[in-house]
């Protein structure tokens, strides 16, 4: 279970196997880690595992975890999705895109990307667009979503990569150049959800 | 490219694995999923529903 810059909890699934799954096996559950890894899209679904590549135990309780630094993704990748904004929920606009950062071990490396934030989609709009590579700077998320089907209860888990920041580094078509000295990093913070407010 | 994440939590056992373990107990991951799923916490869903 990992905190989100956001204020939020979510549960993120890791992967490891070898020498470290009988490391992490040791870790007591409820101990605090740090994990290194990379993303793996899980096959069939639309979770976002993390293959773990290292880790070590904190010492310090959940609590006391740095929302800032607790959950940490960068991706360069190339925006393969034109940029588009959908009415998820209500009065929620949904700014949405797929990056592709092809990795080794990696077979499919689209990820589903989002934005939050709504003071970076008007940047977003303004600087980037399909074909486009950028570093992009965000979090893991993975929601749980239930679905009861007549007397069936189904459970899903739906994962992104919510986007708070990018650096547009250059694009895919040969005739774009873009002179790599003028490089801007966007960056907005995150804004911390008020849990005291009812549920809207 | 580049393809990263550090994330920094606490661990918590895959449910199907524990329930095997735990014999119908209440495992930490689903106590975990309850607490983030009760109402007044709900932090998934609130992550979607934030006022602007």
């Amino acid at each position: 279970m990992v905190p989100t810059p956001s204020g939020s909890l979510t549960i993120l699934r890791c992967i490891t196997q070898g020498e470290m799954a009988e490391k992490i096996d040791k870790v007591q559950e409820e101990e605090v880690i740090e994990v290194h890894g990379y993303l793996r899209n899980e096959k069939d679904s639309r979770q976002i595992m993390v293959r773990v590549v290292d880790f070590n135990k904190l010492d310090l309780n959940f609590a006391e975890i740095n929302l800032k630094e607790s959950n940490q993704v960068r991706l360069i990748g190339k925006i393969i999705t034109d940029l588009h904004s959908s009415e998820e929920k209500q009065n929620s606009e949904i700014f949405s895109f797929k990056l592709a950062a092809p990795r080794e071990g990696v077979k499919s490396p689209l990820f589903f990307c989002r934005i939050n934030e709504k003071e970076l989609i008007p940047e977003f709009n303004e600087k980037l667009k399909k074909g486009d590579v950028i570093l992009l700077e965000g979090y893991l998320q993975t929601q749980k979503i239930l679905e009861e089907r007549e007397s069936e209860k189904k459970i899903t888990r739906i994962s992104s990569v919510i986007c708070y920041g990018f650096t547009f580094l250059d694009n895919d078509s040969a005739s774009v150049f873009n002179p790599l000295g003028d490089l801007v990093r966007v960056v907005k913070e995150v804004s911390k959800i008020d849990f005291s407010k009812p549920k809207g | 490219m580049l393809n990263k994440i550090k994330i920094i939590g606490k661990k918590i056992l895959p449910k199907e694995q524990d329930e095997k373990k735990n014999d119908g107990a209440a495992s930490a991951f689903q106590e975990a999923e309850k607490e983030i799923d009760k109402p007044q916490s709900n932090k998934f869903e609130r992550e979607n529903n934030r006022e602007p």
